[in-house]
């Protein structure tokens, strides 16, 4: 009988630790179980519940019974704990205790009414406690339909409540060797799309389940649209707010949402059903938790929402809290991998602005391309750059974007602060701050506030300068509406610090280059003259009467060229206000293109470029009579000669033509060079301001301001110059009004 | 040899012809005002066994082919880029018109004389260069 009996025990301890190990899935398993549990124990009914004690909830994952009807009944429902009616005792369920409960007719403990007990014949309810570590996570519930219960039955249901418990365990375990493969697999993801597709098909694998979607949040409408990645045949184009449905929910709360029964009074006029048949669902935020933010001048640490991930399910309470966390690393995980794509995206995008405002010649264009950058690539609202004028001592609005049509020219106007004011520009051009200033601070001019609609956007302020030590050119401020987050990410003001620092390099290399080029210009004719009225002065006795000559020829010329590059200086400083001029009849071909040329001609003679190799093609010089600044003419003149000289290319065969002709309001002055030429493509960018054909920067230094003067210059008199042909030869034509004629045209 | 690198031969002639004059008979002075002629002519002294004894050099000037744009800050550190090439030919003065105090420090922090074009006369240039070369040559023996 002992031998009998041993085997028979040994036979029952295989069926039941062969339970439930090999299932496809927890479910299957926690089926396999209790259906086990009802024949073993001959139960009216076997039910795995599970405490949920964050949602203070009990639910049935599974129940099996003898009766179908009330196997139906027990199925797929979860208690609130604590509420009353169907509510469940929770002192009783997370007591950690072996429950007997002899009479559920009369008493149910709060595990289960009364008038349930009589109806579906549940007389009794044994309930061993599936306990891991200290915790509760369940029960293994036998009722049964008589009034007690025999120490074989207490036996069989600890063995299939520790069963339950392996099972659990290796589900858990399984879990976790996905979540391990998709953290290992999308680390290294290059691309947004490849990271979320990836990352949904391992959480949905993990969580045993066929649909869900991983979707983000569009920073500037603040919507989560989650059309593009989802598994399970979204039957519609999906967009939600940030409140709306529980994955709007989720990404607004920013933590994880559990939803046990979709269908249940917490989440009605929430829940938003795109699959008709989900009942439970699990949703986690995809946030950067802790992300550094700046607030005043100071770092914190606040979350940063980018979406959510999201899992459902047509079965009640499929996800239990385990799930939750595992989603919830996937979430965080996927958040990290988007900031590093982001910041790598900006930072390949940084490098990209740094090109194009290397490519910039003019000021101007620098302070656009950076403003438009930060706007268009970096993904600011509103941008604003003002510049520092020391001579006025104030700083004022240069460049601004995302502000209503028509609104920027009108606050340029109205944004113009002296710099020892209490402005919020002036005060980080004078600390250097790199600043967030709350909405409301008193620095800001409430009235341009209110009038263009800054009261919504918060703004990060720094100083444009080249380094630390280096003086503030001015201040760039950038900013979004406060809608979607209140806070601007330390990461992000990092990438524009760096953006803002180089264009501040950038416009001082600039201020630099031209400087050191002009200083140039300058001072190679004062060396000149000095070396000259040196030389003549320690060798005058000993130097032959032609040498003396030409050194006071020289001397004559470099007077001459200094005379220019100082007008030259005066035009190109009048910062874009128009010199004095001062008209007066002039001869144009005697008294300004014969005599300029003449004085240049021992430059040219320096290159070896002979009288012969220049062809005057006009008719009566002497006659033509222009009213005209003789000066401003004579600047253009000069330098559009010193371009042909500059850049002449081989001397021996330069060649050089002036000749004129004439339309019926204007007269032409035509100067044709065979020089190196202007590359196709650049006709008008040399007349930019700054910038240099790239052949010309290999064969002569230069300030590239020449053309660009002549041409402001020559409209200032009415005129333009326009360049006619860019090579063999090279065409300039300078165009004047004949109105201007005081007599002589040809 | 000593040879002028410059690109506007008219602003140095009277220091050449003062040097002329001064050196007479005591060598030879070229000056060539484009970088590629000058590196190329250091190849044919090289080649002839008759390198420069002293290379006076400017630093503002046009790179040619012989350097990129972004090498010379487009044209205004031609000098400094030509000087890490020709830094162990011989000797080299660097004489300009650029004031800028941490280009000057670049080239003395290597050993080099930097003169300032508006700061010394012909004649004071010629000396300076006479004193050069006489440590040069006494140096030699």
């Amino acid at each position: 009988l002992k031998v009998a009996r041993s085997s028979s025990e040994q036979t029952l301890l295989e069926r039941i630790t062969s339970t439930g190990l090999e299932a496809p899935d927890r479910k299957t398993a926690f089926k396999q179980l209790t259906s086990l549990g009802r024949d073993l124990l001959n139960s009216q009914a076997c039910m795995l519940t599970f405490v949920d004690t964050s949602l203070k909830r009990v639910l049935r994952l599974a129940t099996a019974s003898t009766d179908a009807f009330v196997e139906r009944a027990l199925s797929d429902r979860s208690f609130q704990m604590d509420s009353g009616g169907d509510g469940i005792n929770s002192n009783v369920v997370t007591s950690g205790k072996i429950l007997k409960l002899v009479d559920l007719t009369s008493d149910g403990q709060g595990v289960c009414r009364s008038n349930q007990a009589r109806k579906y014949h549940l007389h009794s309810l044994l309930a061993y406690p599936l306990r891991l570590q200290d915790q509760v996570l369940g029960y293994f519930n036998h009722f049964s339909k008589r009034g007690d219960f025999n120490r074989g039955e207490e036996k069989i249901i600890a063995l299939l409540g520790r069963q339950t418990l392996l099972v659990i365990q290796k589900f858990e375990r399984d879990s976790l060797s996905r979540l391990n493969r998709l953290l290992a697999e999308t680390t290294e993801a290059s691309g947004e799309d490849d990271l979320l597709a990836s990352a949904l098909d391992g959480a949905l694998e993990m969580l045993g389940v066929a649909r869900g979607w991983v979707a983000l949040l569009d920073p500037k409408t603040k919507i989560v649209n989650i059309t593009k990645h989802h598994r399970g045949n979204l039957p519609r184009q999906v967009s939600l707010t940030m409140a709306q449905g529980i994955t709007g929910r989720c990404v607004q709360s920013g933590k994880p949402i559990r939803a046990h029964d979709v269908r249940s009074k917490e989440w009605n006029g929430v829940y938003e059903a795109f699959w008709p048949d989900t009942l439970s669902e699990l949703a986690a935020p995809i946030v950067v938790e802790n992300a550094l933010v700046r607030i005043g001048t100071t770092l914190d640490r606040k979350p940063k929402p980018l979406g959510v991930i999201n899992a459902e399910s047509s079965d009640i309470g499929t996800f239990l809290p385990f799930d939750e966390r595992c989603l919830v690393t996937v979430a965080r995980h996927v958040a990290n991998i988007l900031e590093r794509l982001e910041g790598d995206r900006k930072v390949t995008a940084l490098t990209d602005i740094q090109r194009r405002i290397v490519g910039k010649a003019r000021w101007d264009d620098v302070i656009s391309t950076l403003s438009t950058s930060i706007s268009d690539t970096l993904g600011y609202d509103y941008v604003n750059v003002s510049l520092v004028n020391h001579v006025t001592n104030s700083i004022k609005v240069e460049h601004v974007v995302g502000l209503p049509m028509g609104k920027a020219e009108d606050f340029k106007a109205s944004a113009f602060h002296l710099l020892d004011s209490s402005d919020i520009q002036a005060d980080i051009v004078r600390t250097g701050n790199v600043e967030v200033p709350v909405l409301d601070d008193v620095r800001f001019d409430p009235d341009l506030i209110k009038v263009f609609g800054l009261d919504r956007i918060v703004r990060v302020f720094l100083p444009l300068r080249a380094g630390p030590a280096r003086p503030p050119l001015g201040t760039v401020s950038a900013g979004y509406q406060t809608g979607y987050t209140p806070y601007i990410y330390e990461r992000d003001i990092n990438i524009l610090k760096q953006l803002t620092d180089y264009a501040a390099a950038a416009l001082e290399r600039r201020l630099r280059i031209s400087l050191d080029h002009v200083v140039h210009e300058i001072r190679a004719p004062v060396v000149g003259i000095r070396s000259n009225v040196s030389f003549l002065r320690q060798r005058w006795k000993r130097l032959p009467e032609l040498k003396i000559a030409r050194k006071l020829e020289d001397l004559g010329v470099d007077c001459d060229i200094l005379e220019f590059q100082a007008r030259q200086i005066e035009y190109a400083f009048a910062g874009g206000e128009s010199r004095s001029y001062e008209f007066a009849p002039v001869f144009v071909y005697r008294d300004v293109i014969i005599k300029t040329l003449s004085q240049l001609l021992p430059l040219f003679a320096d290159k070896k470029i002979r009288p012969n190799q220049f062809h005057w093609a006009f008719v009566n010089p002497h006659k033509l009579e222009l009213w005209t600044d003789r000066l401003a003419l004579s600047q253009v003149i000069y330098n559009l000669l010193m371009n042909s000289l500059k850049y002449c290319g081989d001397p021996s065969t330069f060649f050089l033509e002036v000749s004129n002709s004439e339309t019926p309001d204007r007269i032409a002055l035509h100067f044709a060079d065979y020089g190196i030429g202007i590359p196709a493509g650049l006709e008008e960018m040399v007349f930019e301001e700054g910038f240099r054909a790239p052949n010309a920067v290999r064969v002569s230094t230069g300030s590239g301001i020449g053309l660009a003067l002549a041409r402001r210059i020559a409209r200032d008199l009415g005129g333009e110059l326009s360049l006619r042909h860019n090579a063999e030869p090279t065409a300039f034509e300078l165009s004047l009004p004949k109105k201007h004629v005081v007599r002589g045209v040809m | 040899v000593i040879l002028f690198i410059d690109d506007e031969p008219r602003y140095i002639k009277n220091f050449v012809e003062d040097l002329e004059l001064t050196l007479v008979g005591h060598g030879d002075i070229r000056v060539v005002d484009r970088v590629d002629e000058a590196l190329s002519l250091i190849a044919r002294l090289n080649e002839r066994g008759s390198l420069p004894e002293l290379i006076i050099l400017d630093i503002m000037m046009a790179p040619y082919n012989s350097f990129t744009t972004e090498e010379t800050n487009g044209g205004i550190r031609t000098g400094l880029a030509l000087f890490d090439k020709i830094k162990h030919v011989c000797p080299i003065l660097i004489f300009t018109n650029v004031g800028d105090a941490s280009v000057k420090k670049t080239f003395e922090d290597q050993g080099c004389l930097y003169v300032k074009k508006p700061d010394v006369l012909p004649h004071e240039f010629s000396a300076l260069v006479r004193n050069i070369l006489k440590e040069h040559r006494g140096g030699k023996k």
